[in-house]
């Protein structure tokens, strides 16, 4: 290897100072300031209308004390784990499935990634409609198949509300999910599998033994990843059901933006942003763990 | 790879494949398809496949038309179906702004950081990532209140301004990678025939780099027109809205709930990044890939 220095240095610093002026005026100003400010406002009692008073953790206390953020926290767990969880499985199968000659295969491969690229907002509506208790077309289909007798109201029952969000999650995600095995998936040699074959393993063998012990990694990432999108969703909740019915879909995302803008507290809708800024930065602390300790083979 | 396959083998991996791409695409197809549909038709429990005679009523209504035919007086169509159009300019408008603003500055920054000998890249790198990760609702307190100092609430500056911020960190870790990609030799002879570094950017590292800036934009374009938080608080008024904003005001309840609406606006939605996703599917993931695994 060279060394990475190959001439003599002959910028000045000015240049060099002058070319990162504008990348470090928008990331100051917009995201590391608001850290710090995030911190502080969410130390005062500040509501709209009226001016702020610092308070040292009261709100910290009162939404620690309160059980509504430790119902949002649940709901946001499990919405997390199960959106998290499908979509990287599905993804997975679908890239190791992919990843055979089959018919059409062209096809499949170029039209898989469509749902990743449909907006958030355009997601929920359609799931949403997808799942409409009237006329919705799962309860069509479950109804033709005889496995409901009358339609249910997916988004109005605290029952199911929360299943038929992960769904549509688990649908934006997967093609993802896919995407990244995919990617996996080509650096493994396929010389393993010719000796594989030579030792006369089953298709299952295979996939068992060498295909998921090497993808480790990449489902790692893919699920870290999936992780710190789920744990800050907020559009699919918000065009589906409003965090309703009875708070039972209403996440942590789903609270900041309630508390602040809609009931105008600004100082405890800070410290929940805080605390969901704080839960996604140890998830990508993790992420930054497994991407620089990965295995080369 | 030269495995044979038993028939059996080969069916149950066809079935599987085909189950997985119709959870993925019929939402899609069953939207474009039921968009054609007026609301007497979309609300019956039995969906009807024949689209409506003539199939782009919905779409002319979304453009301001008035089309009685689909059984509606003309003060029944929400307030907000008038701005469609508005909202559409406003998200391409801030979509393009951003992506201008994000890969200019992303190349400069990532230049730099490939090329110059700064002391500590990799841990500079690390913190482009973690900024990266930061999840802007965590944030948005402090944002609405510093752009509501800069009166820059309610409008399309603040909002392109606060996506270039949160585009920054990606553009910068994509072009990043695809500098250090480019050999450095080939800039070394140029500066040995006496280009300048500015020669050298704009005629070597630049063409060069074609791809790499290609993908980052379309992915800055995709990433811009399909946010929706963000433009949510800070834009106020309606003539500011952008196209998901509007899209999101079909989930408010109305008397006559505008179902066939609100799936041709959902189509509009989706239009523009699935055509930017299947025709230039080879920079977008490439994009990704890199985005996530480097």
């Amino acid at each position: 290897m060279k060394p990475r220095e190959s001439l003599p240095r002959r910028e000045s610093s000015l240049v060099i100072i002058l070319a990162n002026v504008p990348t470090l005026f928008f990331l100051l100003l917009l995201i590391i300031v608001p850290v710090v400010y995030s911190f502080y406002i969410s130390l005062k009692v500040y509501k709209t209308g009226s001016p702020p008073v610092f308070s040292w953790f009261e709100n910290y206390a009162q939404i620690f004390q309160g059980e509504e953020f430790w119902k949002s926290l649940k709901v946001s767990l499990i919405f997390a784990f199960f959106a998290t969880l499908m979509p990287t499985l599905l993804g997975m199968f679908l890239a190791v499935l992919l990843n055979e000659k089959v018919k059409g295969g062209k096809f499949f491969k170029g039209s898989y990634i469509l749902p990743w690229a449909v907006p958030p907002i355009v997601v929920g509506i359609i799931w949403g409609w997808i799942f409409n208790g009237g006329f919705g077309l799962i309860n069509y289909l479950l109804s033709s198949l005889g496995l409901i007798k009358e339609y249910l109201p997916f988004l109005s029952s605290p029952r199911y509300a929360l299943l038929a969000v992960i769904v549509a999650a688990c649908w934006r995600w997967t093609p993802l999910a896919c995407l990244l095995c995919s990617a996996g998936l080509q650096s493994i040699p396929p010389g393993i599998y010719d000796a594989a074959r030579v030792d006369g393993t089953s298709e299952v063998q295979n996939f068992f033994l060498i295909t998921l012990p090497l993808l480790r990694n990449s489902l790692l990432l893919v699920a870290t990843t999936l992780t710190m999108w789920n744990i800050r969703e907020f559009d699919l909740i918000y065009s589906m059901t409003r965090g309703g019915p009875s708070a039972a879909t209403k996440v942590l995302g789903y609270s900041v933006y309630s508390t602040a803008f809609k009931y105008g507290n600004l100082g405890q809708g800070a410290a929940l942003g805080f605390i969901l800024a704080f839960v996604t930065l140890m998830i990508a602390a993790l992420y930054i763990i497994v991407l620089y300790k990965r295995i080369e083979y | 790879m030269t495995r044979r396959r038993t028939t059996a083998g080969r069916i149950t991996i066809y079935v599987f494949t085909l189950l997985i791409m119709f959870f993925l695409l019929l939402p899609i197809l069953w939207t474009i398809l039921q968009s054609f549909q007026i609301n007497d038709n979309l609300m019956q429990k039995e969906p009807t496949i024949k689209p409506f005679s003539p199939f782009y009523i919905n779409y002319d209504v979304l453009r301001g038309a008035y089309r009685p035919e689909r059984g509606y007086l003309a003060d029944e169509v929400p307030h907000h179906v008038k701005f469609i159009p508005r909202s559409i300019l406003n998200s391409f408008l801030v979509a393009v702004g951003t992506a201008v603003l994000s890969v200019l500055f992303g190349s400069l920054t990532a230049y730099t950081l490939s090329r110059v000998r700064i002391r500590r890249s990799r841990p500079l790198m690390v913190g482009v990532l973690a900024i990266r990760m930061l999840p802007p609702i965590g944030l948005i307190v402090p944002i609405y209140l510093i752009l509501d100092t800069a009166h820059l609430i309610d409008s399309l500056v603040g909002l392109t301004f606060t996506y270039t911020a949160f585009m920054l960190p990606y553009s910068i870790w994509i072009l990043y990678l695809y500098f250090d990609s480019i050999p450095r030799d080939m800039e070394d002879a140029a500066r040995i025939d006496g280009c300048s570094r500015f020669q050298t950017v704009f005629k070597i590292v630049m063409p060069l780099s074609i791809p790499g800036i290609t993908a980052c934009s379309l992915f800055n374009l995709l990433m811009v027109w399909n946010e929706f938080f963000l433009a949510l608080i800070i834009t106020k008024s309606i003539v500011s809205y952008t196209l998901p904003v509007i899209i999101s005001m079909f989930t408010q309840t109305f008397i006559m709930q505008p179902y066939d609406l609100m799936l041709a606006a959902a189509v509009i939605g989706f239009t523009v990044p699935l055509l930017l996703a299947l025709f230039f599917q080879r920079y977008i993931v490439s994009g990704l890939t890199m985005g996530a695994f480097k």
